[in-house]
């Protein structure tokens, strides 16, 4: 039978040989935690990586186990290709779950990227638009580069109160993508609707909220991110009202939108545990189902899959409670994609990436809709803003492709608060709400 | 004829109870062994042979364990069930050994010496009347998967777990089985079927058995992962992602496909196939440790896929861990044949579309750097060993604990502790005093190791038996009369030969024949009453000599030999004449040729039986003392163990104290323990136990054989032993590279250790397989997990480790873990040229290193202060070994007696090996095998005379002319050549002038092979129950009628006979031209046998045995390769049709290959044939053609 060999080189022509340096060595052995020194090389990091289901077989490999045999050796710009995955990883943690050694490969990579801002054997420059990004943190408190005057601009007709540690439950952290990006505010929308028809007593930080920092922390900027744990740690124990060391009865719930800053509450501000308790807004909406708080009366019929965020699934092992929310829908018909949980493929935009050009044929994003896609399934669902926005792109360049206008009937991308929300207000849907909706369950297949 | 074989001279052999030196009473006489694999059925054997009753508890049907599902073993490529087999048989048949089938322990109360084991056995519902004729199987109407098969093949819920399972040939699974709640039918059609009515649905489901025993020996072996747990693999959802095992059965002729591979999806034959290793294995998800054996066999696979035409051979490795004796050269040996080996572990394996069938792997090959997409037909899957099911539980049952990696674990490491409280031997020591455990109850191990530590455990469980006994072997001398008054018994075996055969015919004619007195057909000879029934008619018609015409004396002879000795008979007068394999089963179609063929049989083992001699079981003394030679680790714990069972023990060492390399040694790896403690614990122990011992001292002479062995030490001391140790030790390699010994800078690991843990330097780099792996030395086994050990205590010390390696082979218990903490404190290891010698991969120059690193595609330098070269292990000049005879491996080292099944025991009877000086290996796997030797030294000691077949070699003193041919092509150095004074001669022909010995065969060192009577040109040799004579009555009686329409074939009684055994068991058909002649090896076959059968007229002579490499008798096969060229020329010369003298080597399990090599022999036998008649027609023509007279009968005969 036929046999089919894709192979591409990956190493340059051997040079000079190269001094190995021991002190550069230590600080990468530091800088990983002594994880890359575990790696014996096997390769399966590189085989799942999703960078290799997108380049062509012109391309260089992406080869994660170089990177890390190279951080082994303490070697960095000498054998490391500029392209190299250092900066291509998004950190969707697949290549972990495989690995045979337990290597946390994100952690390694994290490690590199914090010596990357300061060592140039490593890495001569970083990505110029990443330090841009950073400032863009620093002065406008977004790494959007929005103004802070705007940041409660989406919610001026929702009413919401500043929260009140005396009189709420929950604090809801928007997050910057939620708050200016103009497609991720319907989910923030969306869910503030959600949250209130379940009674929720919550309350926001408004134009003082911060940015929690996860773009400073996916960078590998550790010093950066330091200082922004130090400043949102002293805020947020002030709204709480307790003073550090203190705690209150019972910890407040910190909501927020993107399982990307739930991630940097929950694992990285040690000093809020036991004030607030950090939940991904969709394991927040599962306990009020749960509760009973939360019911959905009307049925939706509509098929649907559900991507898994990396950083929700992979990152923190949430698999199960956005389904709990699609099943607890009348009416949703979930079916998945033959990659989910644990091996579900990443969108793209994580580690980074969102800040980041992406030729279009290197899009994960692609691959990503096209398995949704054979699912039958009318709405891709999702849980993170980075997701939407990759997804909803590759739905866009896939129908471009040929030529002919996007399909209205065609899949469409919805976040977990946005199905929820149609399913509890469908019929008293806002103009742009309600075409989606009704595209939306009119094109049910 | 010598004195033994004369009537009045035989003796009776009787051994009667036995009580030991230190005089305990019998409390405790048994020992329990948990598992019947391969290792619980070698630890049966040792301990029953030493006097120790055995209470064998299998949880399956069948004891055998994974080694009999196995096709071939590696490195060897033999058999895997024809070595196995016979052991298996021994176990079934010995007086002292009771097999508990389908049993479980259910506890274990008491102390060491007084333990109180309860059995829970679940019913089989088959009694001792079964005659395994297999008409059950056939009738029974349910059909399951079967396990043997892996689930590739189908049995019913009545079934032989295999061909040669062991006790029970069947067995009836309730929960299946038609007749039982919930399926509850009335269904009966097995006991129908059986017409010795062996079926009883009446029989307990379930009972509990007690068991008073005094140790136990756990030997649970392993299971499998299950694959489906790596979703990535697809396994179980493509159906041509198989496991090895059920890769192994596919390759088995025995198995579903008859040998042939091919693809589950389709059927086809694979182009390709690629092996995948560590599934499951050195990975934290599932299993950190190395399974140890998987790299080996699939290298196997791979040879054998190779071998059976698969063009494509691609096998996935990360590193290669041929650590074994021998491994290394069959990891080239498979490069060599083709298969291509690469670096990696696949990432995904993904079904391509149906049509196109197979499999997609994903991988990165990582010495190239490349992602690699390929497409293979078949992909097998190296599945990791895992703790078997229930181990947990059986454990806290037993009291005993499991260690960290779930199997279970051992007292300690290396041996005794410092404060010699503890006496037992930890190697295989449980937590629980007087429980043992051996083989991969304690982690993964190959055979050899199992073996080994079977025989260890074995050793250590003796220790705590007090009384000894042995069977009463009380064998009839000879018959009254010496005239041959023969009775034939035509067994039926139901309808399995009378189906077939016309037995009232065969019957009469067997009345027809001389000397015949008695003749009867009867339905089951082998059936209780019947053979007591035979019994009776031998004493009332005074039969001299026994004929039964039934089935395989490979199973069924320790049977009727018992049935002479009831009748008073002398069991050696008996002859088999095999109908059932050999005829009914395999000429179904064609009754009467295989009637005539029925007759020829039984004429011609009542004519061999005519001429058979009584024989008496041979005793020869055995002095009970022990010579240990070489007194490190290996010597210090066979010493003390031998002294601890109460054998006078004589330990020789050269140096002025105990203790061997190991002195020189800081620390042991992986355990961390101190060597210098380890030390003198090991010579408080050899001194508490008595130990003779010489410091200083060599044995200069060494002469014997076994029993009785001389030696003379240096210092000019005399020992008399009945067994000797050798535990000389390995050579540790003295390197020449990297200016080692004129650069301070450069040491090995072994020195290095004098400087541990703290050397005056900071930046150390090890270099790997200096002076191993390469030329004819292979891996030297201990170094990397001891380097990776010493690295990573220096790099605790803060220092800079580098270590260049080829391959890490941390094969051993919680090596593998060691080896990822190493990795984790930050030694760098960096892969070098696998395929280069270090010292070519590897520049150490002014304080630089400079190395291709082959994961990272560069070539780095970098400072080292000190560089440690990790040397293997050689062997040692030897003379000792010379001396005894034994012979060595092409590396040098002592050469086993097998490279599976007897690990610890030279090819000379009577003499052990232990630790490094058979292969090197580190202290463990010294003192196990140290452990193993003397287990099997003290089987030997254990009795005061040592009994055997007495098929061993007898030499007509006044027919030899001393050539000394013999002695020459003895394989077990037996035969020695013995002056006109008695002495003996000094070995090699004797120049002109010098005096001519006559050979004398030295019978306890004899196997009896028949190559020394073959080789004699003067037949100044005799084989009992193999003579000359005999065979050529067999000739002559199967070519007495149509010889041209017959051919002759010989068969060895190991390998060939038991293929065509198989052949039978499997009812493959074939024609029934066929004549088969057993001894017991190829190389007793003499030209005057064949140059007989074709001047009988004989159509066509087939010589069989073993495959080369797997003979029973070491090289007694080479002999038989070789006279059958000559024999060929010769014959060819004459005339004779090259086709109709041909040679074919066979092994147990190929009866289908033996079926074929038949039909074409019959092709043969009809083209003489037809070549005879028009001879004949020729002949009766008054003027016959020049050309037609090439008369192939007319062949001289020497």
């Amino acid at each position: 039978m036929a046999t089919e060999t894709r192979e591409t080189r990956a190493m340059p022509e051997t040079r000079e040989p190269i001094t190995l340096d021991d002190a550069r060595w230590q600080k990468v052995l530091d800088a990983t935690g002594g994880w890359a020194a575990a790696c014996y090389q096997c390769g399966v990091c590189s085989g799942v990586c999703p960078w290799g289901r997108v380049r062509g077989p012109d391309a260089p490999p992406v080869s994660v186990r170089h990177m890390v045999r190279s951080a082994q050796l303490g070697l960095g710009a000498d054998v490391m290709p500029a392209d190299a995955p250092l900066w291509l990883c998004t950190t969707c943690r697949l290549c972990e779950v495989r690995c045979p050694r337990g290597v946390p490969v994100t952690d390694v990579v994290l490690g590199l990227r914090e010596l990357a801002w300061k060592e140039p054997w490593l890495q001569e420059r970083v990505p110029p638009a990443l330090a841009g990004v950073l400032w863009d943190v620093h002065f406008d408190g977004n790494p959007w580069g929005q103004p802070p005057s705007r940041r409660a601009a989406w919610a001026r007709d929702l009413g919401l109160a500043a929260f009140n540690p005396a009189a709420h439950e929950a604090l809801y952290y928007v997050g910057c993508t939620a708050a200016y990006d103009t497609r991720a505010q319907h989910v923030a929308r969306a869910l503030v609707n959600v949250l209130q028809t379940a009674g929720v007593a919550f309350g926001t930080l408004g134009e003082q909220e911060p940015c929690c920092g996860d773009a400073a922390h996916s960078f590998g900027h550790k010093g950066y991110f330091g200082e922004l744990i130090e400043t949102n740690t002293r805020l947020l124990l002030e709204k709480a009202g307790v003073s550090e060391g203190s705690k209150p009865e019972k910890p407040f719930t910190l909501v927020t939108t993107s399982p990307h800053c739930f991630d940097v509450f929950a694992n990285h501000y040690p000093r809020l545990a036991g004030v607030f308790r950090p939940l991904h807004y969709t394991q927040y909406l599962a306990e009020l189902i749960d509760s009973g708080r939360l019911t959905f009366p009307t049925p939706l019929p509509m098929r649907v899959t559900f991507h898994d965020p990396c950083v929700l699934g992979r990152g923190n092992g949430e698999y199960e409670a956005p389904r709990r929310v699609l099943a607890a829908i009348p009416g949703v018909d979930l079916v998945e994609m033959t990659e989910n949980r644990e091996g579900a493929l990443c969108c793209g935009g994580g580690g980074g990436r969102m800040w980041l050009e992406t030729p279009i044929e290197d899009r994960f994003g692609q691959v990503r809709v096209r398995q949704a896609d054979q699912t039958g399934a009318a709405v891709l669902a999702t849980a993170c803003p980075y997701c939407i926005s990759c997804l909803e792109d590759a739905i866009k360049i896939e129908a471009s492709k040929d030529g002919t206008p996007p399909d209205p009937d065609g899949m469409k991308v919805l976040d977990i608060a946005e199905v929820a929300w149609l399913a509890l207000f469908a019929d008293q849907a806002p103009a742009a709400g309600r075409e989606r909706a009704a595209r939306v369950s009119g094109g049910a297949r | 004829m010598t004195a033994t074989l004369t009537p009045s001279s035989l003796p009776t052999t009787t051994t009667t109870a036995h009580t030991t030196r230190n005089g305990h009473v019998k409390t405790g006489d048994a020992v329990l062994v948990i598992g019947g694999g391969v290792a619980g059925v070698q630890a049966a054997l040792d301990l029953a042979e030493s006097g120790a009753r055995v209470v064998l508890v299998e949880r399956g049907a069948s004891i055998g364990g994974k080694m009999a599902a196995l096709d071939k073993n590696f490195p060897t490529l033999d058999c895997s069930i024809c070595i196995e087999a016979p052991k298996l048989a021994e176990v079934a048949e010995h007086p002292q050994i009771e097999v508990l089938s389908n049993a479980e322990v259910l506890s274990l109360e008491g102390e060491p010496g007084a333990f109180r084991v309860q059995v829970r056995r679940r019913g089989g519902f088959v009694t001792d009347a079964c005659t395994r004729c297999d008409l059950c199987v056939a009738a029974c109407p349910v059909l399951l998967p079967s396990e043997f098969n892996a689930g590739m093949a189908s049995r019913k819920a009545i079934h032989t777990p295999f061909p040669q399972a062991v006790p029970a040939p069947y067995v009836i699974e309730p929960e299946y089985c038609l007749n039982d709640p919930p399926n509850y039918l009335p269904c009966g059609r097995c006991m129908t079927a059986c017409a010795p009515d062996a079926i009883d649905f009446s029989l307990p489901r379930q009972e509990t058995l007690t068991r008073e025993i005094a140790s136990v020996v756990v030997a649970t072996g392993y299971d499998l992962i299950d694959p489906a747990l790596l979703g990535e693999y697809g396994y179980g959802k493509h159906p041509d992602v198989l496991t090895a095992m059920e890769f192994e059965r596919l390759l088995t002729s025995a198995g579903p496909t008859g040998g042939e591979i091919v693809r589950p999806s389709d059927g086809t034959h694979p182009h390709k196939i690629a092996f995948v290793l560590c599934v499951g294995s050195r990975d934290r998800r599932f299993y950190k440790y190395c399974s140890r054996f998987c790299c080996m066999y699939s290298m196997k696979h791979a040879f054998q896929a190779l071998d059976h035409g698969v063009p494509e051979v691609l096998v996935l490795y990360m590193d290669v861990r041929a650590y074994g004796k021998g491994f290394d050269a069959f990891w080239e040996r498979t490069r060599e044949q083709g298969a291509r080996f690469v670096r990696s572990r696949p990432a995904q394996i993904t079904p391509l579309p149906a049509e196109q069938g197979g499999v997609r792997l994903r991988y990165e090959d990582t010495e190239a750097g490349r992602i690699v997409e390929e497409d293979a037909d078949m992909v097998v899957l190296a599945t990791a060993v895992q703790p078997p099911a229930g181990l947990a539980d059986l454990a806290s049952k037993l009291g005993i604990a499991l260690g960290q990696d779930g199997f279970i674990g051992t007292a300690a490491v290396d041996g005794p502790t410092a404060n010699g409280a503890e006496k037992a031997p930890a190697v295989v020591a449980t937590t629980r005093p007087g429980v043992y455990a051996a083989g991969c109850a304690t982690g993964p191990k190959d055979i050899p190791d199992s073996v080994s530590e079977a025989s260890a455990a074995a050793a250590a469980a003796l220790t705590h038996v007090r009384s000894r006994s042995w069977p009463s072997e009380e064998t009839p001398g000879a018959p009254a009369t010496a005239e041959p008054r023969i009775g034939v018994f035509v067994c039926d075996c139901g309808s399995n030969i009378a189906g077939t055969v016309d037995v009232p015919a065969v019957t009469a004619h067997a009345r027809t024949l001389p000397g015949v007195v008695h003749a009867e057909e009867v339905m089951f000879a082998c059936a209780g009453n019947t053979q007591q029934a035979i019994a009776d008619t031998i004493r009332q018609k005074n039969i001299t000599r026994l004929v039964v015409s039934a089935c395989s004396p490979k199973t069924h002879e320790g049977t009727f030999r018992r049935t002479c000795v009831k009748a008073g008979l002398n069991p050696y007068l008996l002859e088999m004449v095999n109908l059932r394999n050999h005829d009914s089963w395999v000429h179904k179609g064609d009754p009467e040729g295989a009637t005539r063929k029925a007759m020829d049989m039984v004429e011609m083992g009542v004519r061999k039986a005519a001429l058979l001699e009584p024989l008496a079981r041979l005793d020869q003394p055995v002095k009970q003392a022990a010579l240990v030679i070489g007194g490190g680790i290996a010597g210090m714990t066979a010493s003390a163990n031998l002294a601890r069972q109460g054998y006078e023990t004589h330990l020789v060492e050269r140096e002025s104290a105990l203790g061997g390399q190991l002195r020189h040694l800081d620390r042991l790896a992986p355990s961390g323990r101190d060597a210098r403690e380890m030390v003198v614990a090991h010579q408080r122990d050899v001194e508490q136990a008595g130990v003779v011992v010489y410091l200083d001292t060599e044995v200069e002479v060494i002469g014997g054989h076994v029993g009785n062995y001389h030696a003379r030490l240096s210092t000019g001391e005399e020992v008399h032993v009945g067994a000797v140790i050798l535990a000389t030790g390995a050579e540790p390699y003295k390197p020449t590279e990297f200016g080692y010994g004129a650069r301070l800078n450069v040491i090995t690991n072994l020195e290095l250790e004098a400087l541990m843990p703290n050397p005056p330097c900071d930046r150390i780099t090890f270099v790997a397989c200096v002076g191993a792996r390469t030329g004819s030395l292979g891996c030297s086994r201990y170094c990397c997990t001891s380097m990776i050990h010493q690295a990573l205590r220096l790099r605790r010390e803060g220092k800079t480790v580098r270590v260049l390696y080829k391959d890490i082979r941390t094969f051993g218990r919680d090596a593998e873990e060691l080896y990822e903490e190493a990795m984790r404190a930050g030694v760098q290891f960096i892969r070098y040229d696998a395929d280069a010698a270090p010292a070519d991969a590897i520049q150490f120059a002014e304080g630089m290193v400079t190395v291709a690193d082959q994961l990272l595609g560069e070539t780095v330098r970098f400072p080292t202060d000190l560089l440690v070269l990790v040397v293997g292990l050689s062997p040692r000049p030897d003379t000792i070994g010379q001396q005894l005879k034994v012979a060595h491996s092409t590396d040098g080292f002592f050469l086993e007696k097998h490279p599976k099944l007897g690990p610890a025991e030279a090819s000379s009877p009577g003499v052990y090996l232990a630790g490094a000086a058979q292969a090197p290996k580190d202290a463990r796997d010294s003192a196990s095998q140290a452990l193993a030797a003397a287990g099997k030294a003290g089987t030997l000691l254990s009795r005061d005379t040592i009994g055997k077949e007495p098929l061993t070699a007898q030499v007509q003193a006044d027919k030899c002319t001393g050539c000394t041919l013999c002695a020459l092509y003895c394989p077990f150095n037996a035969i020695d050549m013995v002056g006109a004074d008695g002495t003996v001669l000094p070995r090699g022909v004797p120049k002109k002038g010098e005096p001519r010995g006559v050979a004398r065969v030295v019978a306890a060192a004899c196997e009896g092979c028949g190559v020394c009577a073959s080789t004699c040109n003067y037949d100044a040799i005799v084989m009992p129950s193999f003579t000359d004579e005999q065979i050529a009555a067999q000739i002559d009686a199967a070519l007495a009628t149509a010889p041209e329409e017959k051919a002759i074939v010989f068969a060895c009684n190991w390998c060939s006979y038991a293929g065509a055994d198989q052949a039978g068991i499997e009812k493959i058909q074939y024609p029934a031209s066929a004549r088969v002649i057993r001894t017991m090896c190829s190389g007793r076959l003499s030209e005057d046998f064949v140059a007989r059968a074709f001047k009988d007229g004989a159509g066509a002579v087939l010589v069989t045995g073993c495959h080369i490499g797997d003979c029973h008798y070491l090289t007694a096969n080479h002999q038989t390769a070789k006279r059958f060229e000559l024999w060929h020329k010769k014959y060819t010369r004459q005339g004779i049709a090259p086709e109709r003298l041909q040679l074919q080597w066979i092994s147990a399990a190929e009866g289908k290959e033996f079926a074929a090599k038949i039909r074409e022999m019959d092709e043969v036998v009809r083209r003489h044939a037809e070549t005879v008649s028009a001879n004949d027609v020729a002949a009766a023509d008054p003027v016959p053609p020049a050309a037609a007279v090439a008369a192939p009968a007319a062949v001289e005969v020497r």
